[in-house]
């Protein structure tokens, strides 16, 4: 059952034929069902009910694999979005998720099942590609896990394929079902953390920092692999005490040689973001920072702001492990070098470097 | 097959009807604002009235204008005491319907401001839901059909005093300027929109201005009004050896610096640094949009080549030009 309260469920006509439908119907038969029919699109902009409350069982005709939207004159990392859901019951006063969907409900796509073997099928005709394959990127990987049974379903076709990783993002300490697996081989569980201060203010109805680095602990000496990401970084007060905090958590609960990778990204948004996160946060603090337009059109920390939080965290990070496999979400080749030393160069170096870190992981 | 005739609206032959008493503001039907009545005046003083204005009579014998707003508007400015209009009485025509002849009649002659847009879709609200404007009105209107446009229109018309009204009909601010108004209390929506009108702001600094002093207001705690009276802004509206476009810039420059320390002081580095290069006037450089990206640009204005040799062998010769970095870095 999910931590996380669901009041009711909406479900898209004929949802009723999928494995999906009988399992969640299992678990919350108690709660009021009914149809989806034409559900009224979110106000975006003004509305601040994003239903994160209600699950909405979804007949999916898009794209279930497809890549991670990077933007132009940026290194992106090359991963592989597997779409089972949308938006998260958690809270983020700076998730972007806020305005990426029009459609409100915890939208998750019963048919996923019926339609993995595209996934297959794309990662088997491909033998010598990594794909490295996530379900954390438009909603929180195991936060709805205990409900779902994501991880019960999605990690066995992981198991033997050595050319791809499913990485399961979270903010939770929902492991119950990986730590139940029978195999562990080529499933990266990884975490995004912050500074205490941004976690307890801005990550409403998310775990403490304790709770995840326990729940990354315990995944850790069940055997699995592990990545962290510190993303989004915010400056705020004390930010350097702050993240100096959660760095000395990290030393305590968790091995740095079973870690895959830790990525860096600072707080970035589409400028139409700002409003709804004024309105549906309005004691939010990540709005105070020096923005400026990017390139590619995302508000981002005025550049030198930028180079300081990943310098910072860098140097601190190196200082506790040396082979970590840090690396920069969505910056450009000159911040890559002038505070990580070195730049893959583009895009595809980047894929590179990570697709390396799986081998050596992995085999 | 289209009813040529609407099929419950008997049009009765016009009438002479007194000005006196007959409100030529907006009524329950009327959707036009923040025109010009001069081109309307100058045609019926040409050619006369070509088209009787179309009036509702209410039970209780009042009349209201059902479609002739600008004509009455105009007739009455004329000194016109009677005018001719065709009068339809309420048991005849519903109110729904009597909203639809001045709509559609002015959808197909002419454009309408986002006040009137504003207008429409307030007085459509009264009678319709929201889903069904949605679906078939917003269109007509160009504009999509999304519930918080709808919200913004309608509070264009609510919510704006009639001097921001009637600025945004006539384009002196922007539907942006004027939606990120609505989201101010109405004291500070007062203050902000005459600093914006009294000082001429072009879109893009209002638009600046607006978003400066919301983030102000919310980072500090402070109200917009506190910001407004504080001592460095009232000194620089109250300078008077600087003219509008200078109190503009020196407003804009003094929140800015106060909303983003770290680029304001960046650029001013960068500016001072420059400055001192002295470059020859046909040569400037300026850095990337917000530092952004690495690259920075020189641009030489040059006659013919011969000129272009003179003013490179000029610059070879600045060696300074050599120690030109980012800003933050300068003092490295």
């Amino acid at each position: 059952m999910s931590i996380f309260p669901i009041s009711r469920v909406l479900m898209d006509a004929g949802v009723e034929q999928y494995g999906l439908f009988s399992r969640i119907r299992g678990e919350i038969a108690e709660i009021p069902w009914g149809r989806s029919g034409k559900e009224k699109s979110r106000n975006v902009g003004n509305c601040r009910d994003m239903g994160k409350e209600t699950l909405h069982l979804v007949d999916f005709k898009g794209d279930i694999l497809k890549p991670c939207p990077g933007t132009r004159n940026h290194i992106c990392c090359g991963y592989q979005i597997l779409h089972v859901a949308a938006n998260c019951p958690l809270d983020c006063s700076y998730c972007i998720l806020q305005s990426y969907f029009s459609e409100p409900n915890l939208r998750v796509f019963a048919n996923f099942e019926e339609r993995l073997g595209e996934v297959v099928r794309s990662i088997d005709n491909s033998p010598d590609r990594i794909f490295r394959i996530g379900t954390g990127e438009f909603a929180d990987s195991l936060a709805l896990d205990p409900l779902i049974g994501w991880t019960d379903i999605l990690a066995p076709l992981f198991f033997k394929r050595k050319n791809a990783i499913l990485e399961l993002k979270t903010k939770t300490a929902n492991i119950e079902g990986l730590i139940a697996l029978p195999e562990r081989s080529q499933i990266v569980v990884s975490w995004s953390l912050n500074s205490p201060t941004i976690v307890d203010r801005e990550e409403h109805r998310a775990p403490s920092l304790r709770k995840r680095l326990e729940a990354a602990a315990r995944c850790q000496e069940e055997g699995f692999i592990v990545g962290f990401h510190f993303d989004p970084l915010i400056p705020h007060r004390n930010w350097k005490d702050g993240y100096l905090r959660t760095l000395d958590l990290l030393d305590r609960f968790i091995d740095p040689h079973r870690i895959i990778w830790i990525s860096m990204g600072s707080f970035r948004f589409m400028p139409q973001l700002k409003s709804i996160i004024a309105q549906r946060h309005p004691d939010t603090r990540v709005l105070d920072g020096e923005f400026v337009p990017g390139v590619d059109g995302k508000m981002r920390y005025f550049k030198p702001i930028r180079m300081e939080l990943y310098f910072f965290m860098r140097e601190h990070l190196e200082k506790w492990g040396n082979e970590l496999g840090l690396y920069l979400c969505m910056e450009s080749d000159e911040i890559w070098k002038k505070t990580m030393g070195w730049s893959p160069g583009d895009s595809a170096g980047l894929s590179c470097f990570l697709d390396k870190r799986v081998k050596e992981f992995f085999g | 097959m289209i009813d040529i005739v609407h099929p419950r609206l008997k049009l009765p032959k016009p009438s002479l009807v007194s000005l006196n008493g007959l409100s030529t503001g907006s009524g329950p039907f009327t959707m036009s604002y923040g025109f010009d009545p001069e081109p309307l005046k100058a045609s019926i003083k040409t050619v006369g009235l070509l088209n009787p204005p179309l009036l509702l009579e209410s039970r209780a014998g009042h009349l209201a204008i059902v479609s002739g707003h600008r004509r009455m508007t105009a007739l009455f400015e004329l000194g016109e005491k009677e005018v001719p209009a065709r009068i339809l009485q309420e048991h005849n025509i519903s109110y729904l319907d009597a909203l639809f002849i001045n709509f559609f009649d002015n959808l197909a002659t002419r454009e309408f401001n986002s006040v009137e847009k504003g207008m429409i879709l307030r007085r459509l609200a009264n009678y319709l839901p929201a889903n069904e404007i949605l679906s078939d009105y917003m269109t007509l209107l160009s504009l999509p059909r999304r519930q918080s446009t709808l919200e913004t229109y309608i509070s264009f018309d609510r919510d704006l005093d009639e001097t921001l009204k009637f600025s945004l009909a006539r384009g002196a601010i922007s539907e942006a300027t004027a939606t990120a108004l609505l989201e101010l209390v109405p004291d500070e929506r007062k203050a902000v929109g005459s600093l914006l009108l009294n000082l001429n702001f072009n879109m893009n600094q209002q638009k600046q201005l607006i978003e400066v002093l919301y983030d102000i207001s919310r980072m500090d705690g402070t109200s917009i009004s506190e910001i407004l009276h504080a001592k460095p802004i009232l000194d620089i509206l109250s300078n008077d050896s600087l003219n509008r476009p200078q109190k503009t810039k020196a407003l804009l420059t003094l929140l800015r610096s106060r909303r983003f320390p770290r680029l304001s002081r960046a650029e001013e580095v960068f500016r001072k640094g420059i400055a001192r290069l002295g470059l020859p006037k046909k040569v400037s450089i300026q850095p990337p949009p917000y530092f952004e990206t690495e690259f920075y640009r020189m641009e030489i204005s040059f006659r013919n080549g011969k000129e272009l040799k003179e003013l490179i062998d000029h610059l070879a010769r600045i060696e300074e030009l050599g120690e030109i970095k980012n800003p933050w870095e300068a003092s490295n």
